[in-house]
């Protein structure tokens, strides 16, 4: 006598749980009306039965587990130690391209004494002509006032009975920086020019390089293009100051300020913490 | 040890057994057990959680593939069938017979030994396991309805082997 079509299946379904509740409910009905499907069913049951009861069936030796123990313990320990040297190389990795970065920032001459470099040896090559030629700081202070968003009141070297200028005026005229206008002033000294840029947009103010103090005054000293280029910021105006002469940091003050009067101030320059 | 280390551990009877039903030698179950370990814990993609619900039936496929792999450098097992002088007037056996007899446990093994490898992979999976069919279609790769299909026809090989093994107490007295 042979199981129904449908319950053939079901009978290997019923026997593994694998019915739901309702289908489960449905086939025991099944199962009281065909004799066929009942006999199939005890069969199935006995085979199942007879393996189950078996169970594990197949022996696991004792030491294979403690082999499988030893060899998670170990493989998870070496996976730490990587994942620590890995996560060590990253951090390495990290701190040493955060290190670059930051040498990479404060080494780099910032946009505004790069201009005014730039600017300077235009002008000693003869490529930028002045707008007005003078000596005298009133009569460029004047011209300057009438042209730029800012005051700028030119001072007149302190000269001792005795001295003489180190340095003369020799002109100045209009520039574009960071979208505002700034003034450009050239001084000579020694038949070599000196330039001065002065700007009040906040582009032009001064970072890195190394920063020297002096009172409320800070500083900033860069060597580029073979110049040397000092800027400060006073009263939100922006200085940027470059010269040919090879002197370095605080020493590039006393050759215009080198004079008695004005000792002070460079004497009291001391180096600063790179910032 | 790490959740997902003790879960592998908890698996391991069981992967054993299953290993064991795949080569019917229990030194090349063991390793083939530490090989599946070695690959578990190597796997970049595990299961989501490490309970051992999840982690049991992704640690079974990972040991049938290394075994289906180890195999593929072998000569392919001979698919069996029942030859006549194993067949069983079922007709003849009342379902209590298989029950009445007291086989051992070892001669169990052997008639799950004596079944091809898609039948004997089933029978221990469902059987001795006691893996669901969905759980079962996912370690083996194939369809639900393949499972049962396998299942029943293992089913069926089995009860011819398993009553063929002992003598019926009613005709050893005969």
């Amino acid at each position: 006598m042979s199981p129904c079509g449908e319950s053939k299946e079901r009978i290997h379904l019923y026997v593994d749980n694998e019915l739901t509740p309702p289908e489960a409910l449905e086939f025991e009905r099944h199962l009281v009306e065909c004799a066929a499907c009942r006999a199939e069913y005890q069969r199935v049951r006995a085979v199942a039965d007879v393996i189950r009861g078996a169970h594990p069936v197949y022996d696991v030796p004792e030491e294979a587990a403690g082999r499988a123990r030893a060899l998670i313990e170990r493989t998870e320990q070496a996976q730490q130690w990587r994942w620590l040297a890995v996560a060590a190389s990253v951090t390495l990795v990290v701190a040493l391209g955060a290190l670059g970065a930051w040498g990479f920032w404060h080494s780099r001459t910032p946009d505004f004494p790069a201009f005014a470099a730039d600017i300077h040896l235009r002008y000693a090559r003869s490529a930028l002509p002045l707008d007005i030629v003078s000596a005298d700081p009133d009569v460029l202070s004047e011209w300057l006032h009438t042209r730029l968003p800012f005051h700028v009141d030119l001072p007149d070297y302190p000269v001792l009975p005795g001295e003489e200028k180190p340095y003369r005026l020799v002109g100045a005229r209009l520039l574009q920086f960071g979208g505002g206008d700034a003034g450009y002033l050239v001084y000579e000294m020694g038949g070599k020019p000196i330039s001065l840029l002065i700007a009040s947009t906040p582009e032009a103010a001064s970072t890195g390089g190394e920063t020297y103090r002096s009172g409320r005054l800070v500083f900033h000293f860069y060597q580029h293009k073979g110049l040397e280029i000092i800027s400060w910021t006073d009263h939100d105006l922006h200085y940027c100051l470059v010269t040919e002469v090879a002197t370095a940091g605080a020493g590039s003050c006393v050759i215009c300020h080198g004079g008695a009067g004005e000792r002070q101030m460079f004497e009291n320059l001391t180096p600063q913490r790179r910032q | 040890m790490t959740a997902f280390g003790q879960s592998l551990l908890a698996c391991h009877a069981a992967l054993y057994r299953y290993a064991r039903a795949l080569c019917r030698d229990p030194a090349e179950a063991e390793d083939l057990v530490q090989e599946t370990f070695k690959r578990a814990l190597a796997a970049t993609r595990r299961p989501r959680t490490t309970t051992l619900e999840q982690v049991r039936p992704w640690a079974f496929t990972i040991l049938r593939n290394v075994w289906r792999n180890l195999n593929r450098q072998r000569h392919r097992e001979e698919p069996w069938e029942p030859g006549t002088e194993d067949r069983v007037d079922e007709k003849m056996e009342s379902p209590e017979t298989l029950l009445r007899r007291k086989l051992l446990r070892s001669e169990i093994a052997q008639a799950i030994d004596a079944l091809p490898e898609d039948y004997r992979e089933v029978v221990v999976l469902r059987e001795i396991e006691g893996l669901s069919y969905a759980d079962i279609a996912q370690v083996l790769g194939c369809p639900r309805g393949t499972v049962m299909s396998r299942l029943a026809r293992a089913r069926q090989l089995l009860r011819r082997y398993l009553l063929r093994l002992a003598p019926c107490p009613k005709e050893v007295e005969g």
